[in-house]
């Protein structure tokens, strides 16, 4: 049986923490073997800096085989993630 | 999202009998508007043959009316149920050219000012800064007391007794009885019923008000007797008067299409708020599409030689009691509308409707749409100017009905704004509203440093900002984000120095400004692909800007001598 990771980082995901978010987000997809969910629910801004390390996270479990879902982003995130069109690449749950 | 009060919202269907019940109802109440148009013909002068054929082109034009405003695709339509209705808008200067000049000038007039209309709703999207909510609250709060002059003396059993709205035969006990007992009916197949019958109180109160009127001797013989003459089938004549036009009424009869637009948009605020439990704004797109389909109504009055109309405040009052507000409604009402213009003995059923039930069915109306109107007004903050805004035109505008005497003098051109406390209260909340705008607009300046994390303090300044401003808090949430964004897209080196923010908030709009030495940002008219978000040395930035851009509804980025500029604007 596969083990999901889980993910949830708080606050802001942006340029001024992408570099952590990308480390700690790269080793979780590791420990899951590739899948993750990924808990948006308390993060509260989005940037393009933080679609990167979303989309560096989604090709990383692509080439391992998993998924990537993310859920409970709130509105303004979930805008962000769905006219930047990251539907296509995680799954948005919620 | 469909509110839990109505049993069929707008996009509703019914089954096929319940959709000719509301049909039917709709009629009824819509008939109210005959009224008036007995009011405006007696006093003109006209005869009854002309007033019988107005009225049947005018059941035409409504049915027409009903349905365009029903469309939902097109240019033509709010795809609301909103029926015209033969209403006070266009009485005045009717007035005047049917007594000066005659009918074809009158039906000509009517014609240029349907033509206004639509001119006018083209543009009205443009015009949101003049109908803020509590504007919209006071036209539609003065069109329900409008309605009272005329339905509570007949639901006291009054008849009138001349062309003057002010005179009234003496009060029949049997009538009172009726009045009271019909909205007695009406209200209560609201509060207690349920099922059928409380979709129908219209129509319940109309069916057993009409039996207990005929019992107790309220319908006259003559009248029961042209009920018994009038041929089952007939062909409305065609019209013979013909149009002509005169300038001198140019003015009255664009007031009175500007009225009748005032009024429409509040009708059709009131049906986008009782149809969405999330409404927070009128949506003037709509009511554009719902003026036009109105001004096309106007025309077709001119042309087939009868009253203007404009939308019907009771018609719309009716749907928020009944809890049944779909579009469909508006297709069976308009489509019976015409079928019983060809049905001259079911039209004569429906015009002798006793003066009791009209004023059960008015006040009764009246009471959802100026409640409605006093909801809308008290949604928004009231500070001191709205205070002043809506005290001073409800105030001077029921002076108009209250001491008519006032404004005997005005000149000819302006009466159409002083002809009701509509009007009057719709042009002066408007006006004052625009007046008391000026220097209303608050702002707030920081600068934000090179080389520091700037999102704190974006957010925290915004939000202090934003509460001391009541802004909605969805705007200042996208502005927060639009700002933190704009600055990550600066920071990939274009901003060399400071950036200065000003934010500038007002009723309608929270305008963020940026500016800054370096770069002009320049944003991507297309989103940017993936493969540029990880290989493009400028993708992060022009991900930034294009982001920026999606959270507000314009923005602008500029250059002059050395000094960037970026104009960020969010709708309030």
């Amino acid at each position: 049986m596969s083990r999901i990771a889980v993910y949830a980082p708080v606050g802001r995901f942006d340029s001024s923490n992408s570099r952590v978010r990308q480390t700690e987000l790269m080793a979780i997809l590791a420990e899951g073997e590739g899948s993750a969910l990924i808990d948006f629910s308390g993060v509260e801004f989005l940037s393009s800096a933080g679609l990167r390390v979303l989309l560096l996270a989604a090709n990383e479990s692509d080439k391992r085989g998993g998924t990537l879902h993310l859920s409970g982003a709130r509105p303004s995130v979930r805008e962000v993630l769905v006219v930047s069109g990251f539907q296509e690449i995680l799954t948005l749950l919620d | 999202m469909k509110p839990e009060n109505l049993t069929y919202g707008v996009n509703d269907r019914l089954p096929l009998q319940t959709l000719l019940g509301q049909g039917l109802q709709h009629v009824i109440a819509n008939s109210s508007g005959w009224i008036i148009m007995a009011a405006v013909v007696a006093t003109i002068g006209a005869t009854t043959q002309e007033l019988t054929q107005m009225l049947r082109m005018g059941m035409i034009a409504v049915g027409i009316g009903a349905m365009l405003q029903s469309l939902t695709r097109g240019p033509i339509g709010s795809g609301f149920l909103c029926p015209p209705v033969c209403g006070p808008a266009y009485a005045s200067a009717s007035v005047m050219a049917g007594t000066g000049f005659g009918l074809p000038v009158l039906f000509g007039m009517t014609l240029v000012s349907g033509v206004f209309e639509v001119l006018l709703a083209r543009v009205l999207p443009r015009l949101r800064a003049l109908f803020p909510p509590e504007v919209i609250g006071v036209v539609m709060t003065m069109v329900g007391i409008a309605m009272l002059p005329l339905g509570i003396p007949r639901l006291y059993g009054l008849s009138p007794s001349g062309p003057s709205a002010a005179a009234w035969a003496p009060v029949e006990g049997a009538g009172l009885v009726m009045g009271l007992l019909t909205f007695a009916v009406m209200a209560g197949c609201t509060v207690w019923g349920r099922g059928q019958l409380k979709l129908y109180p219209a129509l319940v109160g109309a069916v057993l008000g009409w039996a207990g009127c005929h019992a107790l001797g309220l319908i006259s013989e003559s009248t029961l007797e042209s009920i018994v003459q009038a041929p089952w089938f007939g062909l409305p004549d065609l019209p013979v008067q013909g149009l002509a036009f005169e300038s001198s009424l140019l003015i009255p009869f664009l007031v009175a299409g500007m009225a009748a637009s005032l009024k429409g948009v509040g009708d059709l605020t009131l049906c986008q708020k009782v149809n969405d439990a999330d409404w927070k704004r009128t949506d003037l797109q709509s009511v554009s599409k719902g003026a036009t389909a109105s001004g096309l109504t106007t025309m077709v009055c001119g042309v087939l030689g009868t009253l203007g109309h404009s939308t019907s405040s009771s018609n719309v009052g009716l749907s928020v009691a009944a809890g049944a507000t779909s579009r469909t409604i508006g297709f069976s009402m308009g489509a019976l509308m015409i079928l019983f213009a060809f049905l001259p003995k079911v039209a004569a059923v429906i015009a002798s409707l006793p003066a009791p039930l009209m004023g059960a069915t008015l006040l009764y109306a009246a009471c959802f749409m100026i409640l409605a109107g006093v909801q809308m007004l008290a949604s928004r903050l009231l500070d001191a100017r709205r205070i002043l805004m809506a005290g001073v035109a409800m105030s001077l505008g029921l002076s108009v009905s209250m001491m008519p005497e006032l404004y005997r003098e005005v000149p000819e051109v302006f009466k159409p704004i002083v002809a009701s406390s509509v009007s009057f209260s719709a042009a002066l909340a408007v006006l004052l509203n625009v007046v008391f705008l000026l220097g209303s607009k608050k702002t707030v300046e920081f600068e934000l440093p090179p080389g520091e994390d700037h999102y704190l303090r974006i957010r925290d300044t915004l939000m202090r900002f934003g509460s001391s401003v009541a802004a909605r808090k969805e705007v200042i949430v996208a502005s927060i984000d639009a700002l933190g964004l704009a600055c990550e897209a600066l920071d990939e080196g274009l901003a060399h120095g400071p950036v200065k923010v000003v934010v500038a908030f007002d009723e309608f709009s929270l305008d963020l400004n940026l500016f800054y030495q370096g770069h002009r940002l320049d944003v991507p008219g297309e989103r940017p692909g993936r493969s540029e978000l990880l290989n493009d040395p400028h993708g992060l930035s022009r991900m930034s800007a294009w982001l920026m851009a999606q959270k507000v509804q314009r923005v602008s980025t500029s250059e002059r001598q050395g000094v960037c500029h970026i104009a960020l604007k969010l709708e309030q």
